[in-house]
């Protein structure tokens, strides 16, 4: 056999598609693999246009192929991107599940020695395995994201829910020792007030009394006993402590006072009240809180009031509710200051009633906001605040199976959404 | 050890080379795309495995595709097309608009493919050493970490395309491996003798 010949053999028998075009796009040479594909005999289409044999691809070949005639480099197409350039079959009928060859093809320049392309050879290797299994693989991939990503939102769940555990258990043992703080010092605390209330009126006398004698003595008016009193009164101090008793016990006197205040909160935190179940409108509750912390808004503080109109009473704790309220307005209002604005909204949406308080206040810093419902956390100035105000809302709130949110930015405002559920807010 | 440096002649040879070559493949890709395409004065450096890192780190406005060459010489040609006017250049090239993930992913391919060629095939051509490129591929930048690289040197001969009307750039660089090096220093000496 001649060399040409044998060249020629190898090139038809070749594991691989080889398809020659001119630079008409006419077939001028098919090899085994590709006619066979084709279903054809090499002498049927020969000198036919290949454009015309596959018009589904007719546009992209032809883009290869002038592609290869003018810039004299070979071209390449890849299964990734366009899997079924020709419409062949499957090299894996029986076994495979893919009905069409995944393809890859290079179109090479064919030269001749003063180096102008005088054909594009096209050739085709069939990848259907490697693709097949590169699919599956990626399928494996997706799924195994999936699943990745569904563990991932379980976890995240999961610590939501153990951080709110840890919370509930917290409150709840910040309510146990609140109880038993309250129960202790709930009665010497009330002997201390009475009696320092009493001590008030029997030190009144008491000056009244000195005072008394002090002009007894003046009236009288020997020198000797004016002398004696003049002397004792500058050695006791008796101008100095006259005055300063009343103010000492003043101050007593508010000081246990605001004990008992804090003991109060401490026994409704510790929900030491009964609980009264009622049907109760939202909105008079605000009204009647509104009525009670008016005194704490200055004057140029301005209140909008957005209520919907028809909305239906609510089994609820109203009077527990008009606490959770008057902690919401009296925060606002101490947000606010000297001017600003405090938008009250009470709406339904869906299962729930909600109130909104919003205020233009000085805000919360996002490193508090976590704290703000955390029993005795205050960014008050001493005497304030107690701390519990919010808290002891967040119970309340979370007894009538509802949700408190807040929304805050710094130098903006802040607001607190209540939501109550309409139905079941009692379980 | 390998003398891998190239001496100024050498240089100064390839580069005027490179330059011919590339006004060439300037021209044939014209009027492939009809486009008026400029083209940078080629940079040849000497590279170590850090001046690589620098060139593939991650640029978000980037696509990043290589493109292997064997024969006489062999190495990589990396191509880093930006995404800026690629949509511009999808048009140009008769792809249909939207372009889908695998129509992107075959432009960038198909640019890639006709920019190292013109590039390659200029360098072989002029130096008479044979080389064929294989398929393009994407890859992904260097986000973090240096790869552990089996060389030392690397030649890199750098050009930028770009087309102005449309703000699209392209560099191209071909990464030649230190036994080709010693291969175009052999065939640069042949031709300045």
């Amino acid at each position: 056999m001649h060399k040409p010949e044998l060249l020629e053999s190898l090139l038809r028998k070749l594991p691989m598609g080889a398809c020659m075009v001119d630079k008409e796009y006419r077939i001028v040479f098919l090899n085994d693999f590709f006619a066979d594909r084709m279903d054809c005999d090499e002498k049927d289409v020969l000198g036919k246009s290949l454009l015309e044999l596959f018009p589904d691809q007719a546009r992209f070949l032809k883009k290869k192929i002038n592609s290869v005639f003018i810039l004299k480099n070979e071209t390449f197409s890849y299964w990734e991107q366009r899997p079924h350039i020709f419409n062949f079959l499957s090299s894996r009928p029986v076994t495979g599940e893919e009905s069409l060859m995944f393809q890859n093809m290079e179109v090479l320049p064919l030269m001749d020695d003063s180096h102008e392309v005088l054909y594009a050879c096209i050739t085709i290797q069939d990848v259907t395995a490697q693709a097949s299994y590169y699919n599956d693989l990626s399928k494996v991939a997706d799924e195994l994201e999936l699943e990745h990503k569904a563990q991932a939102s379980l976890i995240s769940k999961l610590k939501d829910t153990q951080s709110q555990l840890v919370h509930s258990e917290k409150m709840a043992s910040i309510g146990q020792l609140a109880a038993g703080v309250a129960h202790e010092i709930n009665s010497p605390i009330g002997f201390v007030y009475s009696n320092i209330e009493i001590l008030q009126d029997y030190i009144g006398k008491l000056v009244k009394i000195t005072q008394f004698s002090d002009k007894l003595i003046d009236k009288i008016g020997q020198e000797l006993h004016l002398k004696l009193k003049k002397d004792f009164f500058e050695r006791h101090e008796f101008d100095y402590i006259k005055e300063d008793v009343v103010d000492l016990v003043e101050e007593s006197l508010d000081g246990a006072k605001r004990v008992k205040a804090i003991v109060e909160s401490l026994k409704e935190f510790s929900h030491a009240d009964a609980k009264h179940w009622t049907e109760s409108s939202l909105i008079d509750g605000i009204e009647s809180t509104l009525k009670i912390v008016s005194s704490q808004f200055e004057s140029n503080v301005t209140l909008h009031k957005d209520y919907e109109k028809g909305l239906t009473p609510l089994f609820c704790m109203g009077m527990q509710l008009n606490q959770v309220f008057m902690n919401l307005l009296v925060n606002a209002a101490h947000a606010v200051g000297e001017n600003g604005s405090i938008f009250i909204k009470v709406f339904s949406e869906g299962e729930f009633q909600k109130v909104s308080v919003r205020d233009t206040g000085i805000g919360i810093d996002a490193k508090n906001l976590s704290k703000i419902f955390d029993p005795f956390f205050t960014t008050k100035p001493v005497g304030r605040g107690t701390g519990l105000g919010l808290s002891l809302s967040y119970n309340i709130i979370k007894n009538h199976n509802g949700n408190i949110d807040v929304k805050s930015s710094v130098g903006e405002g802040t607001e607190f959404i209540v939501s109550i559920p309409i139905k079941h807010a009692k379980e | 050890m390998k003398d891998l440096l190239l001496t100024e002649d050498q240089r100064d040879a390839l580069q005027e080379m490179m330059n011919i070559s590339m006004g060439q493949a300037a021209k044939s890709l014209a009027q492939l795309i009809d486009v008026q395409i400029t083209l940078s004065i080629p940079t040849i450096n000497e590279a170590s495995p850090d001046d690589l890192v620098e060139i593939l780190n991650h640029s978000d406005d980037t696509w990043y595709a290589r493109q292997s060459f064997l024969g006489q010489i062999k190495g990589e040609v990396l191509s880093l097309i930006s995404k800026e006017g690629c949509d511009a250049m999808a048009e140009l090239m008769d792809y249909d608009k939207p372009l889908c993930d695998a129509q992107t992913q075959e432009l960038i391919l198909e640019l890639t493919n006709i920019l190292s060629g013109a590039c390659l095939s200029g360098l072989s051509s002029q130096l008479e050493l044979k080389s064929n490129l294989n398929m393009p591929t994407l890859f992904n930048s260097l986000t973090n970490g240096k790869p552990n690289y089996n060389w030392a040197t690397v030649l890199l001969v750098e050009v930028c395309f770009s087309i102005e009307s449309f703000s699209f750039n392209a560099r191209v660089v071909i990464c030649l491996e230190e036994n080709s090096i010693v291969a175009l220093k052999a065939s640069l000496d042949a031709l300045l003798s």
